[in-house]
């Protein structure tokens, strides 16, 4: 009754929690470490005054420039392949798959449950010189010698990553093709639309929110990850901005130098989430979203 | 009304910044008391910051029986991470490792604290020529318990014949075999290939450990000519170990440790000392950290004594194949391996690099860094 009355007490029950977790363990550590960007570090202690000096060492050095193309190529790299291997899966477990659909899609989800570190671990041993695949090609004489390229190599983090990313692309995307309205793409075939024209001109644009957003989780991720580059890339492969942050908190302990980095990352990331956005906005207009929006299946 | 409106709207927004303000307070007075309760506690917890192979079992496990005391160790991967880390965490790590290389940024940084020798059982006992390096502004800051010339490590089944020179890392049998440590020692690598490593004293200008930019500039584009030679880079000894253990790498400038360890698992391995072209070499100790309790800043010399005492220092010595600091460890080792310790140590070191702090570790940590970046 009580509550009735207060509706804004109503409202701050249910909205401050999560107000509260969100202002104390985003938005405040957020702007502290934008702060902690313009001071520096000397003799190992942190001096508060202001200046760009981080920023500028960021645009000048060339291993924070490398590891800037190193970072956003991963991401790339992963984004692209996690959603040309997540659309035809999508596209087989929609339309093939009909008793057992949780159980392709839990297939893919499951990955998940395994640790992070297990699941690069595990490629490691499967590139590896003498690791599983290796051993099997050459023991059925495809070819005489390991092959040096599956591990510490950009291929090696560009599959490592993509596995990673592979859940955070799929699901949006499998959520946005299984709202696809049946009756739209019977309208395509009845118009002689052939299984090809379907996919590309009918399927592809609709579900084309379910792309981007899955592509973008899929480079968020790759792009700040620092472990798989360091496990099994190539020997400068660990200089990702990831691994330069990390580096500067953890071992060299510059904190101000590796919020500049962090600062630097989640510009990258908005820039990318921003194109994303434009892109969206021109491939599936207003008008087309208010008819089927995809994406509210995964938001 | 509008009064009224105005002020049910932020009634919300004063709640949650009530919630906020008290969240935080309670976090504050935990952290409090969190602090004072571990400042006022005994020294339950004998936190070590140091290398791996500095607290195995065979002298952690009796110790803490001893002592009733638990011994945890954090392991560094570079001399910049144990100053750092000891620099920005004073009260955390009582026994810290104190090297030659790293002991003027210790005590630059209030990382250490001066040690009382009159509590040091074994001091005497201790290898004369290390103990110059702990001697700092008329104090002493640690005591010598480990020093060797690091190895050359291979896998002879790929290098037949034993490495002379640290040049061999680029022979085209090595390529995409050689794996290096993600650390300054390139530098000093480098140096030595170029043979800048020859000028005494070497914190002198032009010294190893006090290079121009321009002698910098020559190192890392000999080092970037690695290139294709270079299979991974190693952050600690696990990582090398792993590399030579899966066949990932087959050639390495490592340590006596990393070596011992692949042994220890039947790898396929050797070693050479680079005796005549000089390797790299170092000394490291245990000293202790500022701002630790009394309580535990007494435990940290029971630490200290114990593993610089002649029994504990063989132990050490046979596991890690470092060389002991303390030579009445001799009577409790084998002929055999301190012959290959100690005595061969005390012959090689006389051409090998003997790590001190760099008059520019920034500038020498940048310049690693560019080589790293570089390679592939």
């Amino acid at each position: 009754m009580f509550l009735r009355r207060h509706r804004w007490l109503q409202g701050a029950i249910l909205i401050g929690p999560a107000a509260v977790w969100a202002l104390a363990f985003i938005v405040v550590p957020t702007l502290m470490a934008i702060r902690m960007s313009f001071w520096r570090m000397e003799n190992f202690q942190l001096v508060r005054e202001w200046s760009t000096d981080n920023y500028k060492l960021l645009l000048e050095s060339e291993i924070y420039r490398d590891g800037l193309i190193r970072s956003l190529e991963n991401g790339f790299v992963a984004a692209a392949a996690a959603v040309a291997l997540s659309i035809p899966l999508a596209h087989f477990i929609r339309f093939h798959v009909h008793r057992h659909r949780p159980l392709f899609v839990g297939a893919v989800v499951v990955a998940l449950w395994l640790g992070y570190l297990l699941r690069v671990f595990g490629w490691r041993i499967i590139f590896g010189t003498s690791g599983v695949l290796n051993s099997f090609l050459m023991s059925v004489g495809l070819t005489d010698h390991p092959l040096q390229f599956l591990i510490f190599s950009g291929f090696a983090v560009g599959v490592t990553q993509t596995h990673l990313a592979m859940p955070f692309a799929f699901i949006p995307i499998f959520t946005a093709m299984e709202r696809l309205p049946e009756n739209i793409l019977s309208a395509g075939a009845d118009l002689n639309a052939s299984r090809k024209q379907q996919f590309f001109f009918i399927e592809l644009p609709l579900i084309s929110r379910g792309i981007i957003v899955g592509g973008t989780f899929a480079f968020i991720l790759a792009f700040g990850d620092y472990f798989a580059p360091t496990f099994v890339g190539s020997p400068s492969g660990s200089g990702t901005l990831g691994n330069l942050a990390a580096n500067n908190f953890r071992a060299t302990i510059n904190w101000p130098m590796g919020a500049a980095i962090g600062v630097l990352m989640m510009v990258a990331i908005l820039t990318v989430l921003a194109l994303t956005e434009l892109i969206s906005r021109r491939v599936a207009p207003e008008s087309r979203r208010d008819a089927h929006d995809p994406i509210e299946a995964v938001a | 009304m509008k009064t009224r409106f105005t002020s049910k709207r932020r009634l919300p927004i004063i709640g949650v910044a009530a919630a906020l303000v008290a969240l935080t307070a309670i976090a504050a007075a935990g952290a409090a008391l969190s602090t004072k309760a571990s400042a006022q506690a005994s020294c339950s917890t004998l936190n070590l910051l140091t290398w791996e192979g500095y607290a195995e079992p065979a002298a952690v496990k009796p110790f803490e029986k001893k002592y009733g005391v638990k011994v945890k160790a954090t392991y560094v991967g570079s001399d910049a991470e144990l100053v750092a880390k000891g620099a920005t965490q004073k009260g955390t790590y009582a026994i810290m490792n104190v090297g030659g290389s790293t002991r003027g940024r210790q005590v630059a940084a209030g990382a250490i604290q001066p040690l009382d020798p009159s509590r040091l059982t074994n001091w005497k006992d201790i290898y004369a020529p290390l103990k110059s390096p702990y001697r700092l502004n008329g104090k002493l800051w640690g005591v010598p318990s480990d020093w060797d010339v690091n190895p050359f490590v291979y896998d002879p089944t790929v290098l037949k014949k034993p490495p002379t020179s640290y040049s061999i890392m680029w022979d085209p049998v090595l390529k995409n075999k050689v794996a290096l440590w993600n650390e300054i020692s390139l530098i000093f690598i480098g140096a030595n290939v170029l043979g800048m490593d020859k000028k005494r004293p070497a914190t002198a200008p032009g010294g190893v450990f006090n290079l121009s930019d321009k002698q910098l500039e020559t190192i890392k584009a000999k080092m970037l000519t690695l290139k294709g030679q270079v299979r991974a880079m190693w952050n600690t000894g696990g990582d090398a170990i792993q590399l030579f253990a899966n066949k990932e790498a087959a050639a390495a400038p490592a340590w006596n440790y990393i070596y011992q360890q692949l042994k220890a698992k039947k790898t396929p391995i050797a070693k050479a000392t680079l005796k005549s072209s000089g390797a790299v070499a170092w000394v490291d100790g245990p000293g202790i950290g500022a701002g630790v309790s009394t309580e535990c800043k007494d435990m940290a010399y029971n630490w200290i004594n114990w593993v610089t005492s002649p029994q504990m220092q063989a132990k050490l010595g046979l596991s890690t194949g470092y060389s002991v600091a303390n030579p009445k460890a001799r009577k409790y080792m084998p002929a055999a391996e301190w012959a290959k310790s100690f005595a061969q140590t005390s012959k090689a070191v006389k051409t090998a690099i003997v790590r001190l702090d760099p008059a520019r570790p920034d500038k020498y940590q940048q310049i690693t860094e560019e080589i790293v970046n570089g390679l592939s």
